[in-house]
């Protein structure tokens, strides 16, 4: 798959406490619809993507995002939005947005911080944000649009996963995709990483029982249509639930594009990178004595730096 | 060449580690789609299965009720909390588009 990240802008209705933007001063707060469009087509031309990330800040603020996503289906893309889900939940909002595109090229992946809307609406800054994100969620199923809740693993919730299983289980029923994955602490100051960073033997026992529940929910109700472990490393669980795991962050995009303020010009450009290589890879002396280094979906270089050596576990042949 | 096995603990034996073991992670077997391009062969498989009945069992089970909390719980209070932040200072802040 040749795939390209495009952000459109860095505005956010949310304050998330780990949002990974970092120094948004330098950032513009969106690019012009004609401009995105224009990087579509570059990367469809020069780089052959055939996927599309389209990210942030928040992509439903952009009021072009409709004509983007005709754009990029028109012209055989599939897109995955990642967004928050939050404007989601206005209906007739959702219906215009994908009215008249391809719902069979587009998805959506949303976190939900928590179960606990309190905890959510903590890590979001925004009051009331975990029930609009449902009801978004619950909105885009009468679209017919497929998508992934994401929940990134902290010390604020490592402790609630199986409950969280069970929580998406019960709102969304078979609808939603399910993605459990470690966290970036990129862009965050040292005291705000120590708030939240959760080692992998801590996250273990509670990661291994909400995959339990998984299995059993599988057995008894048909369970989730996908169930992803991502951005942690093989030994963070038994060898039994490697089957969970995928590559998602570990290797490379084909271009990188986001709008930045140009500090010579003022002006607002959208900048873009090719054959960007993500931050999540083997960093670890351990990892590289592993025998499944190479299967391994890796850590992000910020986990490295903050835990150091002891974080992980070489696994040796049997 | 060898074969790579690692033990785990759980099962009580030794797992053969193969290629296509990490990858994808996992769905319910009728439905096996690629967690990097699932939007891509996996909805044509979604939408011939589970999706045509499902979307009985959404209409008749748990929408129903999750509706009427849509209306009796959160829009009341959601509402005026969010015309009341993010939405006055957030748009007069974004410029661009079309």
């Amino acid at each position: 798959m040749n795939s390209m990240y495009l952000a459109v802008g860095y505005s956010c209705n949310h304050h998330c406490f780990f949002c990974p933007i970092g120094d948004k001063s330098r950032k513009a707060k969106a690019a012009s619809t004609e401009d995105l469009i224009e990087v579509v087509d570059r990367g469809i031309r020069d780089d052959h993507i055939d996927h599309i990330t389209i990210s942030g800040g928040e992509p439903t603020l952009h009021p072009g995002l409709h004509d983007i996503l005709a754009h990029c289906t028109e012209n055989g893309l599939r897109a995955t939005i990642l967004t928050n889900g939050d404007r989601f939940h206005d209906r007739q909002f959702t219906h215009d947005l994908f009215e008249s595109l391809d719902h069979s090229r587009i998805s959506v992946v949303s976190a939900i911080h928590s179960p606990y809307p309190g905890l959510h609406d903590h890590v979001t800054g925004s009051a009331g944000s975990q029930e609009r994100t449902i009801q978004g969620l619950k909105n885009l199923i009468a679209c017919h649009i497929p998508f992934t809740v994401k929940q990134v693993i902290s010390r604020w919730n490592f402790r609630d996963l199986p409950e969280f299983v069970r929580f998406v289980y019960r709102e969304f029923g078979p609808y939603s995709a399910l993605t459990l994955c470690g966290m970036d602490f990129c862009g965050m100051n040292e005291a705000d990483t120590r708030e939240v960073a959760v080692s992998y033997s801590e996250i273990r026992p509670n990661l291994e029982k909400a995959l339990d529940y998984i299995e059993e929910n599988r057995e008894t109700r048909g369970g989730f249509p996908l169930v992803t472990v991502a951005d942690l490393p093989l030994c963070t669980v038994d060898p039994y639930y490697w089957k969970y795991f995928a590559m998602v962050s570990r290797g490379r995009l084909k271009r990188y594009s986001a709008p930045y303020s140009a500090a010579e010009t003022g002006k607002d450009e959208i900048r873009s990178s090719e054959e960007v290589w993500n931050d999540c890879d083997i960093y670890f002396q351990q990892c590289r004595e592993c025998c499944v280094k190479d299967q391994c979906p890796g850590t992000w270089r910020s986990a490295f730096e903050h835990f150091g050596e002891t974080a992980v576990k070489a696994f040796h042949k049997f | 060449m060898d074969r790579l096995s690692v033990f785990s603990e759980k099962i009580g034996r030794p797992i053969a580690v193969t290629d296509g073991m990490v990858g994808g992670g996992i769905s319910t077997g009728a439905f096996r789609m690629e967690a990097a391009s699932w939007s891509d062969g996996g909805w044509n498989n979604y939408s011939g299965s589970w999706l045509d009945n499902g979307w009985n069992n959404y209409s008749d089970g748990w929408t129903d009720s999750g509706w009427n909390n849509y209306s009796g719980g959160w829009v009341d209070s959601g509402w005026n909390n969010y015309s009341g932040s993010w939405s006055d200072g957030g748009w007069n802040n974004y410029s661009g588009g079309k």
